[in-house]
């Protein structure tokens, strides 16, 4: 009967439906970085199997972006005035070495999406269209959104990156210290695979509380929580990222302008003009990104609701904005798995990480400017694909035990195999209420954060252990549900831990820099059962000039300071 | 509301949104009940194989529930998987954007996944008692059908083993023999009896077989090799097709000398001729009638013998065998000129001046098989050739609750073509046995799908049937086809663009509204309103 053994069936249980596979690098997530990290990975020689929990090519933020930051020397750009322009709005606690290799990257990067097919805007006189801020900025480049992810896909497909879509990544697998692969479950049918592999790369992007106005309610920091779990430093938590949206369609504001570029033509079109943020009097908002908090500060003033007036006028409603579309979410490449080399290694061996799943420090405390978070990711993601394919060529292949995949699997179906229990759906809105308004993570204070957290550490206590799913859908809900809350609980543990204003991190308690103590940045890590925190200070040689005066070392005003 | 509504009348069930979703608020409805809409696959399978369903079911993770679907049409899915001349994937839609989908090996990946399951019994809740005689394909076919309704059956074999052609025509390479033991037991495990070695006729009568069962099913098949007057026939070293295969199948080897040349352009011909190679034959040639066109052989089977190094000479008929004392030494093959006459009747013209000539050890002659008049009841109304004669719509004999399907009605065909023989007979003994109209409602009402999905779908490489080297396999019966792993069956099925079902929207509350299914649409087909509000609290439930 040899001839009718099917080699694809796992050998423990041959009548279960479950799945092993095994590929040197295992890559989770198809966004840009994903896809960058799958195909250089495989340029290298390794075998690459690239998973997603949605279709690779549409999911993430990648579908939404539209501009890139390209540096090239050759057209006139300088090195020293971008990075300063990074490193100022990123009030100094950049990773200057991340920087650097972002910005003079990107060029390559970008010549590999031109010859992969993506298309990018040219001006009238048939040249690349290059937009930026003052001379000596950072230039971007755009192209039509959605359309990459595509191009990605192919070029994937092409390099012989073996691709699974729908299939959700759980929990790491470890062997001796290693992390070995991933366990992952189907998201419409509960069956589980298992991923095996030399080296993992975790670019699941960041997420959010599912808040409405940004299409990244499918990101919910699957890849940090997971690697927290088996133990990896994770990063920059306490800064939040400040997109908001409309009162009237609060579903579709979120990215304003994009969202607007794919809507049918006359449909809401006030949407993708550029326009002018006024407070209740009247009074225009700083449009400088480092006072991207500033609609807060209006409103939390009593000064609200704000008004974004375009060349057509006020349109009541879909003018008006409200906050915290992506709450739970910080600036691009500056939260996620602790990156300790330039290769994107985590603290754990086998692990990496690429875009907004890796903590480079890059942007540092807010982000400067639009189109570097999508470079970045596309940096990130060569720069694993070559550390993981390396690291690989070094270890042998260790398989996880039995034991360590049947506990990843349990852990994975507990809310299905629960028979009594809390409806995902429910604990998201109870999170929701709890993290979105704005006085929790916008403009923070310790009694509030304290508040927050009481309610957060409930909910871990006392909900997720006995979330429920009536169908593989609902699984999936609950697995991201639990990812949720422990990114929150991180978020406010890390903000109480800085005891300073930075950025997009605005505390009411401190309302200044605090440049003695706080030129550092703040590391999670798990320590028996608890979230311990760590203060990682920046190198000396990058600390800013100590003569500078504070107003000019910091352009943007905080309430209070 | 968000994703507010699919226009079903537009939506042509490609699935793009459904994999497409990041919220996976999609689902696909590949049954479609309230319409009479086949996808073409469905509608080319003479079984009625709702493979859309199945294969979305497989695209979805569900291996448990894609095998009770294909089951629900397919009763031996594991042997249709391995030898079903599969019209189905001539009619696929996917021929329109690349090549269609390997919809047979898809189909033997789910039944072997399953190979080892065994059935549950099940409840006989009708008295009325069903005989099937033969076991053959449409013969297994019925008890199948008629087990799963809840009908007690039991199949008369007259051979001590069971299964007909399927064991004794059928090669070891092409079907393994344990395969079909697993497929046979599986209808043993529902219930159906079987009684082997018993010749309807001989040991037990006819009338008495109907007296004792309230209707009856004949599928004999075609037991008697189509004889013709051949000069040279009586020699030593002369066979015929099924006698031969037959016989090797029962690993009683038969070959004689090692030049071996075989008469006919049928299946059986073609299988012939490959046991003869693999028997250890050194030079096989392989002649017929039909030009390579006209060949009524499976292609797959032709380049099978090809690839093997089968001699096929085509427009050849056969004059003359030639012979020494007593033992055959050569054969003569003349040109065929046409096969028809002015009339169109078969009548195939040679040209006795321009042959080739072979020289042979072993003749063997597969020209064709016909009905075994001792299959045929007393009485009962046949057809020239000796089929029974049969209401193409219901099976339905000239004695009122007999049936008959299959070979033994004149219509020689495919397995699948058998299956749905019995598969129509179990609905119309059914019919009969609750004292329904058994002609009423039975003409297809259905309709194939001309709306099938053809914009922005990928093209994607075919996964070809893996075939095993076969000089590895010379003098061997190991299986040709070792069938797709599970990554080879995952990616294939992928390729189904789910021909006319329909999108749903199963989960709203986790839309999004990012419009991604909108812009992906081919058809335009989805709304989404952006007015979807923040829902309020909901209880904890």
């Amino acid at each position: 009967m040899n001839n009718m053994t099917n080699p694809g069936l796992p050998e423990y249980s041959p009548y279960s439906e479950d799945r092993e596979f095994y590929s040197d690098v295992l890559v989770v997530g198809g966004g840009l970085a994903g896809c960058f990290a799958a195909i250089k990975a495989r340029e290298q020689g390794a075998s690459v199997t690239l998973i997603d929990k949605g279709y690779v090519g549409k999911s993430g933020q990648t579908p939404f972006s539209a501009s890139s930051v390209v540096f090239n020397p050759s057209w006139g750009d300088d090195l020293d005035a971008c990075m300063n322009q990074i490193i100022s709005v990123g009030e100094y606690i950049n990773n200057r070495d991340w920087v650097e290799i972002c910005l003079k990257e990107s060029y390559a990067r970008f010549q590999e999406l031109v010859s992969w097919g993506v298309e990018f805007e040219k001006a009238e006189n048939g040249e690349l269209l290059r937009l930026g801020k003052g001379a000596n900025a950072c230039k971007t480049v755009r192209r039509e959104i959605r359309k990459i992810g595509a191009v990605m896909r192919e070029q994937a497909l092409k390099s012989g990156v073996s691709i699974i879509d729908r299939v959700m990544a759980t929990e790491l697998l470890k062997k001796d210290g290693r992390i070995v692969g991933v366990v992952a479950v189907q998201v419409a049918s509960c069956n589980i695979y298992v991923f095996n592999s030399k080296a993992t790369i975790l670019a699941a992007g960041a997420g959010g509380m599912r808040s409405p106005g940004m299409p990244i309610s499918e990101l919910t920091h699957d890849a940090d929580v997971m690697a927290f779990r088996a133990g990896a430093e994770i990063a920059g938590k306490e800064f939040i990222d400040t997109h908001s949206t409309n009162a009237k369609y609060p579903y579709y504001g979120g990215f304003g302008k994009v969202a607007g570029r794919f809507l049918k033509p006359g449909k809401l079109s006030l949407l993708s003009t550029p326009g002018k943020r006024r407070n209740a009097e009247g009074v225009e908002l700083s449009s400088r990104l480092a006072q991207s908090l500033s609609m807060e500060f209006e409103v939390h003033a009593g000064r609200g609701p704000i008004s974004f007036e375009t060349s057509q006028g006020i349109n009541p409603g879909i003018s008006q904005k409200v906050g915290g579309a992506a709450t739970g979410m910080a600036s691009h490449l500056t939260e996620g798995l602790w990156a300790t080399d330039t290769t994107c290694a985590s603290s754990l061996p086998g692990l990496y990480s690429a875009g907004d799943s890796c903590a480079t420090m890059m942007a540092g405390a807010c982000y400067s400017t639009g189109g570097l978070g999508t470079m970045s990711a596309a940096v990130t993601g060569a720069r694993s694909g070559l550390g993981a394919a390396g690291y690989c060529k070094q270890v042998s292949v260790l398989k996880a035990d039995k034991d360590e995949i049947s506990r990843a699997k349990k852990f994975t179906l507990a809310p299905i195999e629960r028979q009594g229990g809390f409806s995902p759906r429910w604990a998201t809105q109870v999170l929701q209420g709890i993290m979105i308004p704005y006085f929790v993570m916008h403009i923070k204070h310790e009694d509030r954060l304290n508040t927050a957290l009481s309610q957060v550490e409930f909910l871990e206590n006392h909900i997720i252990p006995k979330l429920t799913a009536n169908d593989p859908h609902e699984l999936r809900l609950a697995c991201e549900t639990r990812n949720m809350v422990l990114n929150a609980e991180m978020r406010i543990r890390s903000s109480l831990f800085r005891k300073e204003s930075r950025g997009l991190h605005y505390r009411e308690d401190y309302p200044r820099r605090d440049d003695d103590n706080w030129l550092a940045w703040v590391v999670l890590k798990e320590e028996q059962g608890r979230i311990t925190t760590i203060k990682r200070p920046i190198p000396d040689k990058w600390r800013p000039d100590p003569s500078m005066p504070y107003e000019e070392k910091y352009l943007a005003r905080f309430p209070g300071e | 509301m968000s994703i507010e509504k699919i226009d079903l009348e537009l939506c042509n069930g490609c699935g793009i949104c459904v994999s497409g979703c990041p919220m996976d608020v999609l689902r696909l409805d590949t049954r479609v009940v309230e319409r009479n809409e086949f996808a073409p696959c469905r509608q080319a399978c003479p079984a009625g194989t709702d493979m859309r369903s199945y294969f979305y079911l497989l695209k979805e993770g569900n291996l448990a529930e894609a095998f009770n679907v294909l089951r629900e049409s397919i009763p031996l899915p594991a042997v249709t998987g391995r030898i079903c001349p599969h019209p189905c994937e001539s009619e696929c839609a996917r021929n329109q954007v690349d090549n269609a989908v390997n919809i047979n090996s898809l189909e033997r990946f789910v039944a072997d996944y399953w190979l080892k399951e065994r059935a549950q019994p099940i409840k006989k809740i009708y008295k009325s008692k069903v005989a099937v005689i033969g076991s053959g394909p449409a013969g297994l076919s019925a008890g199948y059908f008629l087990a799963r309704m809840g009908y007690p059956v039991t199949i008369f074999e007259a051979m001590p083993v069971l299964g007909g052609m399927l064991r004794s025509a059928i090669p070891d390479y092409r079907l393994p023999k344990d395969v079909l033991d697993l497929q046979i037991n599986y209808i043993r495990d529902m219930g159906v009896d079987f009684q082997t070695g018993v010749t309807i006729g001989e040991y037990l009568k006819f009338e008495e077989l109907c007296n004792e069962y309230d209707s009856v099913f004949i599928a004999t098949g075609n037991q008697l090799p189509g004889k013709i007057k051949l000069d040279g026939a009586e020699l030593d070293g002369v066979l015929w097709g099924l006698d031969f295969l037959r016989d090797s199948n029962q690993n009683k080897t038969r070959l004689e000398g090692e030049q071996v040349v075989v008469i006919g352009g049928g299946n059986v011909a073609i299988d012939a001729a490959i046991t003869a190679l693999r028997l250890g034959a050194k030079d096989v040639a392989l002649a017929c009638l039909e030009s390579d066109v006209e060949m009524p052989a499976f292609e797959e089977g032709i380049h099978q013998a090809q690839e093997e190094g089968v001699n096929i000479i085509t427009s050849h008929g056969v004059s003359k065998i030639l012979g020494s004392n007593g033992r055959v030494s050569g054969v003569m093959l003349p040109r065929c000129e046409s096969l028809f006459d002015d009339q169109g009747i078969f009548n195939p013209c040679l040209d006795l001046n321009d042959n080739i000539s072979l020289e042979a050890s072993m003749i063997i002659l597969a020209i064709g098989q016909k009905p075994d008049p001792a299959c045929v009841p007393k009485g009962m109304k046949t057809t020239e050739e000796g089929a029974i004669v049969a209401d193409p719509l219901t099976l339905e004999t000239s004695t009122t609750g007999v049936f008959a399907g299959g070979d033994i009605i004149g219509e020689a065909g495919s397995v699948v073509e058998a299956i749905a023989a019995g598969k129509k007979a179990s609905v119309s003994i059914d019919l009969y046995l609750k004292g329904n109209d058994i002609k009423t409602g039975r003409e297809s009402k259905n309709y194939t799908v001309v709306h099938t999905p053809k914009y922005r779908i990928a093209e994607v490489a075919r996964q070809s049937t893996p075939v095993n080297p076969h000089r590895e396999n010379q003098g061997k019966f190991d299986e040709i086809k070792p069938g797709f792993t599970h990554e080879a069956a995952i990616q294939e099925v992928m390729r189904c663009t789910t021909c006319g079902s329909r999108a749903v929207i199963q989960y709203p509350e986790e839309c999004m509204v990012c419009e991604g299914c909108v812009i992906d649409c081919p058809e335009n087909a989805i709304y989404v309103s952006p007015e979807k509000l923040i829902p309020p609290l909901l209880s904890w439930g």
